[in-house]
């Protein structure tokens, strides 16, 4: 079967920059396909679920960080319309100022609603993998749609194989 | 919670137990009528490859998915395209051509309205004409930016 063929599911898919530049997770029969993908060309990097040992999900404080400068940001804004009504300085601050505003709430409305940032890794016999994906509403999609699979893949984890991981192999 | 504070979520599955499997490194030739590996010439042959037709041992054959092939044509470039799991980069030459196709027309666009606007106070013909057609440059350079834009919007979203 070529690769054309090969029908790959949309798991998730984050933008990653001002040109084109794209990023995701997509899911075939037997695999998973990372995909960093620039304006102009595309990389791959394939798992294969019986290779798939462990998904670890991680938070950051990157996003909360970023969110805290944002509504600071915000709020200086709003403070400076409020003193620019009393005392009125230039029109294309204030204009510039109602039109930034609403960016950045809807902005940071969108960063609450994806769970904050994250670090996924899938990890394998011989590598330790960062995934293309930041947010943690992402990665529980993603550990909810492989899991199944891999363990479909592999077979389940018996209480032995649970005790075995839990004295540390 | 980990003992650094930070919050994690592990799932672990079956292969983290698995063994390391050892790669078969190959039988040796017993009888001089047996045929032996190009690359190792006291070990049997058990395979051809799929790309050249050498001989391999169970030690240089490259599986892939049912296809089989020595070193030296796993790490030739030019094979990677005949096998899908080797592909890991492709270029997009339709953003190419779209990026080609578009660039042209901010160009102009810019180029355009930026002469209509240097050139605003200044009257171009002896006559007078007015800013008419400075207007209209800046107007049709407008659309041109709204076009370009849009498409590249669809991009993304494609």
């Amino acid at each position: 079967m070529s690769e054309q063929d090969i029908p790959y599911r949309k798991i998730v898919s984050e933008c990653a920059g001002p040109f084109l530049n794209r990023r995701g997770v997509y899911l075939a029969e037997d695999h998973l396909l990372c995909l960093y993908s620039t304006a102009f060309s595309e990389n791959y990097r394939r798992f294969y679920f019986r290779d798939i040992q462990a998904i670890q999900v991680c938070r950051t404080l990157g996003g909360f960080v970023g969110s805290m400068l944002l509504l600071i940001l915000a709020v200086v804004l709003c403070l400076s319309l409020w003193a620019n009504e009393l005392n009125p300085m230039d029109g294309v601050v204030e204009a510039l100022a109602w039109g930034v505003v609403p960016l950045l709430l809807a902005y940071m409305i969108v960063s609450l609603r994806k769970g904050g940032s994250c670090v996924c890794r899938v990890q394998t016999a011989v590598s330790s993998q960062v995934m293309p994906v930041t947010n943690v509403r992402g990665a529980r999609r993603l550990v909810e749609v492989v899991g199944p699979l891999v363990e479909a893949a592999q077979g389940p984890l018996t209480p032995e194989m649970k005790m075995q991981l839990s004295l540390g192999k | 919670m980990c003992s650094c504070g930070q919050r994690w979520m592990l799932s672990v599955f079956p292969a983290m137990l698995t063994p390391y499997a050892m790669s078969p490194s190959g039988e040796r030739v017993v009888m001089d009528d047996q045929a032996s590996c190009f690359y190792h010439s006291s070990k049997k042959a058990v395979i051809p490859c799929d790309h050249c037709g050498r001989f391999l041992c169970s030690l240089c054959d490259m599986d892939l998915d049912g296809v089989h092939l020595c070193p030296k044509c796993l790490e030739d470039p030019s094979n990677w395209k005949r096998i899908d799991q080797l592909q890991n980069q492709r270029a997009l030459l339709d953003n190419v051509a779209i990026a080609l196709c578009l660039t042209p027309l901010v160009l102009t666009a810019v180029a355009g309205m930026g002469l209509a606007i240097k050139r605003w106070q200044r009257p171009d013909s002896i006559l007078d004409l007015g800013n008419g057609r400075k207007v209209l440059a800046i107007a049709i350079g407008l659309v041109q930016l709204a076009a370009g834009g849009w498409l590249l919007f669809h991009l993304r979203g494609s």
